[in-house]
């Protein structure tokens, strides 16, 4: 039983890792050509919608106790990828893809924010965490992977994030324009549906989640990498 | 005799221990150690015996009990352990109600100020919305009363911050369920459907008020412990208290047509079915027809023929 866990397990994340590496060459490399997002999206979309999200599994595992993660991280990280994809570029490509927005600046450095580096954040974070997981279903993970799994978010994470909230920026007024997803009244159920709204509450749910889950990671890495657990290494 | 206080990682609160009484109650003996350590309040104070080995919880020195009952010691060792700032019972429950008769209240009122597309066009409401609002007036009033005459709490208080999670709870979800059931676009289904759904919703209403009166009386013979609920439904399902409430709010989710209704008791109906499991699996431990204790019978747990 144990092993059939073991090798689901081991199976789930190598397959998962693969599609995440294709997906981040892709980023990576039209990024460097110069390419616009509206061109890579054409490339990426059907990876990224199946990779992306089969991580509905992961709420599944975490539900069934396949694995220990709890539950409530799980389900915010994917759902907020989910909202990302479905919701945000997928019902408004034509926006959402149009350019980048100045995000990230350190001084004179400065990232502007966009699709491509969102893939690119997503991609390197799905490609480090699931080969992770995947070598941990049969040795103990190099010492290597166990740094970058438990550092890579601490830039990986904020570029995310803030790329997410160039892409909602961006689509925004589209979805509010043409009334994406709306349901309106009056109807026989007496019931609305205000998709815009809706986005402007997911959007204010960061506020909370961010720090939620950062600090969340941030336990972990100093439970795992902290001085205390060097002697186990 | 003395009896050492101590907190779990063997900390000593009240340094010298306290002096007490077999005779003494816990609530006196609560009092004593707040009389040394005034930021404890008895409420949040639990005290337990130290665990047996191989056990990970002591035996709870249980308010409204003698310390006579517990065959302590001289010099016994007492764990400590602080609840956190404590509200009663009642307390949460008269404000998580209120604010569901204000918020509603406020919806109806007020519809110039909470839908301004429509403030120059607002036709009176309809019967239908009319009588949703009587209905949930008389519901939230019929909790408020029984809150102070007819429920028996088995704990007198709760950890502040429910106070605040229940709040929220009840208070966004009259907000939720008001905004569509007020809307000026709002659309009744035929006077028919709302006259019988909503009768059969005061029929369950009514039924839920005679098993809160039954589950009084369970607590009111004694004082100690859980018994199993008998008469009127009780004879068929654990928790028909809960079994009603979810009837009567499906039949008037029915009579007024509202999506929002159906997803409100759709929440609060799985937290209910969490309970209802929890105190059934608790009653059949407890009464497991052994050592001449009664067995509990056979029985659905909140929902029949499903659960």
């Amino acid at each position: 039983m144990a092993s059939l866990r073991s090798t689901y397990l081991y199976l789930y994340n190598s397959i998962l890792c693969s599609g995440w590496c294709y997906i981040l060459y892709q980023a990576t490399v039209t990024w460097l050509s110069g390419w616009s997002p509206a061109a890579t999206w054409e490339v990426v979309e059907i990876p990224l919608k199946i990779f992306q999200t089969a991580a509905l599994l992961e709420v599944a595992h975490s539900l069934l106790g396949v694995v220990r993660a709890p539950l409530l991280t799980s389900v915010m990280q994917v759902a907020s990828r989910l909202w990302l994809l479905w919701g945000i570029v997928d019902a408004a490509p034509a926006a959402a893809l149009t350019r980048y927005e100045r995000g990230l600046s350190i001084g004179t450095f400065s990232l502007p924010v966009g699709f491509h580096t969102m893939l690119m954040a997503w991609g390197l974070s799905e490609v480090i965490r699931y080969s992770f997981f995947s070598v941990k279903e049969w040795r103990t993970p190099y010492y290597w992977l166990t740094w970058l799994r438990f550092t890579g978010f601490l830039i990986l994470y904020p570029v995310g994030v803030a790329s997410e909230m160039a892409m909602v920026r961006l689509a925004y007024p589209a979805i509010n324009d043409q009334r994406i997803f709306c349901f309106d009244m009056p109807n026989r159920v007496n019931f609305g549906l205000d998709y815009p709204f809706c986005c402007i509450v997911l959007t204010c749910l960061y506020l909370p989640g961010f720090p939620f889950l950062f600090s969340h990671m941030l336990r972990q890495r100093a439970k795992i990498l902290g001085p205390s657990s060097q002697k186990q290494q | 005799m003395k009896l050492l206080v101590q907190t779990a990682s063997g900390k000593e609160l009240v340094a010298g221990g306290i002096a007490v009484q077999p005779s003494d109650s816990v609530e006196d003996l609560q009092k004593q150690l707040q009389r040394r350590k005034s930021q404890y309040h008895p409420s949040r104070q639990r005290l337990s015996l130290q665990p047996a080995p191989g056990e990970k919880r002591g035996q709870v020195l249980a308010p409204g009990t003698r310390l006579a009952e517990y065959n302590l010691q001289e010099g016994q060792v007492l764990i400590f352990k602080d609840l956190g700032p404590q509200v009663g019972y009642a307390t949460v429950y008269f404000w998580e109600y209120f604010g569901p008769l204000m918020v509603y209240a406020l919806l109806f009122y007020r519809r110039d100020i909470f839908y301004p597309a429509f403030r120059s066009k607002l036709q009176p409401q309809t019967l239908t919305q009319q009588l949703a609002f009587a209905f949930w007036t008389f519901h939230f009033t019929k909790r408020i009363l029984e809150t102070y005459f007819v429920h028996k709490f088995s704990h007198g208080t709760m950890p502040l911050r429910n106070l605040f999670k229940n709040c929220s709870y009840y208070w966004s979800f009259a907000a939720f369920v008001g905004y569509f059931l007020n809307h000026p676009l709002y659309t009744p289904p035929g006077l028919k459907q709302t006259y019988i759904a909503l009768a059969f919703a005061m029929i369950w209403q009514l039924a839920n008020f005679r098993c809160h009166l039954i589950l009084a009386s369970l607590r009111g013979s004694s004082s100690k412990g859980y018994q199993i609920p008998r008469g009127f439904l009780f004879e068929y399902v654990t928790c028909a208290n809960y079994m009603c409430e979810v009837f009567a709010w499906v039949c008037f989710a029915i009579s007024v047509q509202t999506l929002a209704v159906f997803i409100f008791i759709g929440a609060g109906g799985a937290q209910m079915c969490v309970w209802a499991q929890g105190k059934h699996r608790r009653l059949r431990k407890m009464f497991d027809g052994q050592d001449g204790r009664p067995k509990y019978p056979r029985r659905w747990i909140m929902l029949p023929p499903f659960f």
